[in-house]
C-alpha cells in the first residue's frame, strides 16, 4: 500500500487493518476504535454514573470466569497450570465442551479414569488442547472405548468454536 | 527431467517393516511415520479446495470444523495419531511404546479407509488465525 500522508503512514506501522480498509488510499479512516483517538462526546458527563459500574461488572464477569476454570480444574487435571489456564482463559467454548464432556467420558472410558488437559504448540504457533484419558489397561479398550466417546457424542458437537480441542487418550 | 512426487504411503510400509522390530527405536520411528502418512494423505486431499499450508494444528481444526462427519472423524482420528507421534518423537519415557505402535499402525489402515469416504468439497481451508491479544492489556502480542 503506499502511505499517502501522516496518518496513513503511521496507522501502516501501527495498526492492522483488514483488506477492505486498504483501498480507501488517501483517505484518513476514523472507523476503527483501536486507532482512532477519540475525545470525548460532550454528553458524556450525563453517562458517568453508568460508567462508573462498569468495573463491578467486569469484575462479576472476571469472578465467573475464575469459578469456571477452577471447577475444569478439580475434575480434569492441569498438565502444565499457567498454560492451561491461559488457554482456556480465551476459549469460552471449549469451556462449555469441556464441562459438558466429563459425564460422557466417564460412562464411556470409566468413572475411575483420570483425565488431563494438555495444550501443544505447534511451529508455527497455533495450539491444540488434549482432553488426555489416562489408560492403564489394553491399548484396543481404550481405542474402542475413545470410539464410543466420538460417535455418541463429540462427533455432533465439534465446530468451528471447538475446534482448538481435541480428545485422545494415553496409555501408562 | 521432472521428479516422480513421493508416494507417502511408503513411510506407512516402512513403519510397518519396523514393527516387526523389537527395539525402541524402531517403534519410536514406525510411530512417528505411520502419523505422516496419515498427515500427507489428509494435506494431499485438502490441496484440492485450495488448502496450501504445512501446519499440523490448522490441518486438523480444518477437518474438524467441516460439515462432513468423517471429516471430523479424519480430525479426531489425526489428532489421536498427532498426540502418539509428539510423545514418540520428542518424550524420553514412553511407557508401552510397543502397545502405542501397533494401535497406530491400525489408525493408519482406518484413517487411509476413512479419507476416501471425505467427499473432496471438503474440508474448506480455515480464514488466517487471528492475531493473539493479551488478556490483561488487550495489545497484540
Amino acid at each position: 500500500m503506499t502511505a499517502l500522508g501522516a496518518n496513513t503512514t503511521y496507522f501502516d506501522q501501527h495498526f492492522y487493518f483488514p483488506p477492505s480498509a486498504r483501498q480507501d488510499q488517501g483517505l484518513t479512516n476514523w472507523n476503527y476504535q483501536s486507532a482512532a483517538i477519540r475525545k470525548p462526546m460532550k454528553s458524556e458527563g450525563r453517562n458517568f454514573e453508568y460508567i462508573a459500574v462498569i468495573p463491578s461488572f467486569s469484575n462479576e464477569a472476571r469472578t465467573a470466569l475464575d469459578d469456571q476454570i477452577s471447577s475444569l480444574r478439580r475434575d480434569y487435571g492441569f498438565a502444565d497450570n499457567a498454560v492451561v489456564t491461559d488457554f482456556l482463559f480465551g476459549h469460552r467454548s471449549i469451556r462449555t465442551a469441556l464441562k459438558d464432556a466429563l459425564p460422557q467420558l466417564r460412562a464411556t472410558f470409566g468413572v475411575d479414569k483420570i483425565f488431563n488437559l494438555e495444550v501443544s504448540k505447534d511451529e508455527d504457533g497455533s495450539e491444540t488442547m488434549y482432553a488426555v484419558a489416562v489408560w492403564h489397561e489394553d491399548v484396543w479398550r481404550a481405542s474402542e472405548a475413545l470410539h464410543s466417546f466420538l460417535e455418541n457424542w463429540w462427533l455432533q458437537r465439534m465446530n468451528a468454536a471447538t475446534s482448538d480441542l481435541a480428545f485422545v487418550y494415553k496409555l501408562v | 527431467m521432472a521428479t516422480a512426487p513421493f508416494d507417502w504411503n511408503e513411510y506407512l510400509n516402512l513403519a510397518s517393516t519396523l514393527s516387526a522390530n523389537a527395539d525402541e527405536a524402531s517403534q519410536r520411528t514406525a510411530t512417528s511415520r505411520a502419523y505422516y502418512t496419515a498427515f500427507h494423505a489428509a494435506t494431499l486431499h485438502a490441496k484440492h479446495n485450495g488448502y496450501a499450508e504445512r501446519s499440523h494444528g490448522r490441518l486438523w481444526k480444518m477437518y474438524s470444523s467441516d460439515a462432513d462427519i468423517n471429516a471430523r472423524r479424519i480430525s479426531a482420528l489425526g489428532n489421536q495419531m498427532k498426540k502418539a507421534r509428539e510423545d514418540a518423537d520428542y518424550v524420553a519415557a514412553v511407557p508401552r511404546m510397543s502397545d502405542i505402535m501397533m494401535q497406530q499402525l491400525a489408525d493408519a489402515n482406518t484413517f487411509v479407509a476413512l479419507l476416501a469416504q471425505v467427499p473432496p468439497t471438503s474440508p474448506q481451508p480455515l480464514p488466517p488465525s487471528p492475531p493473539k491479544v493479551c488478556r490483561n492489556c488487550g495489545a497484540v502480542i
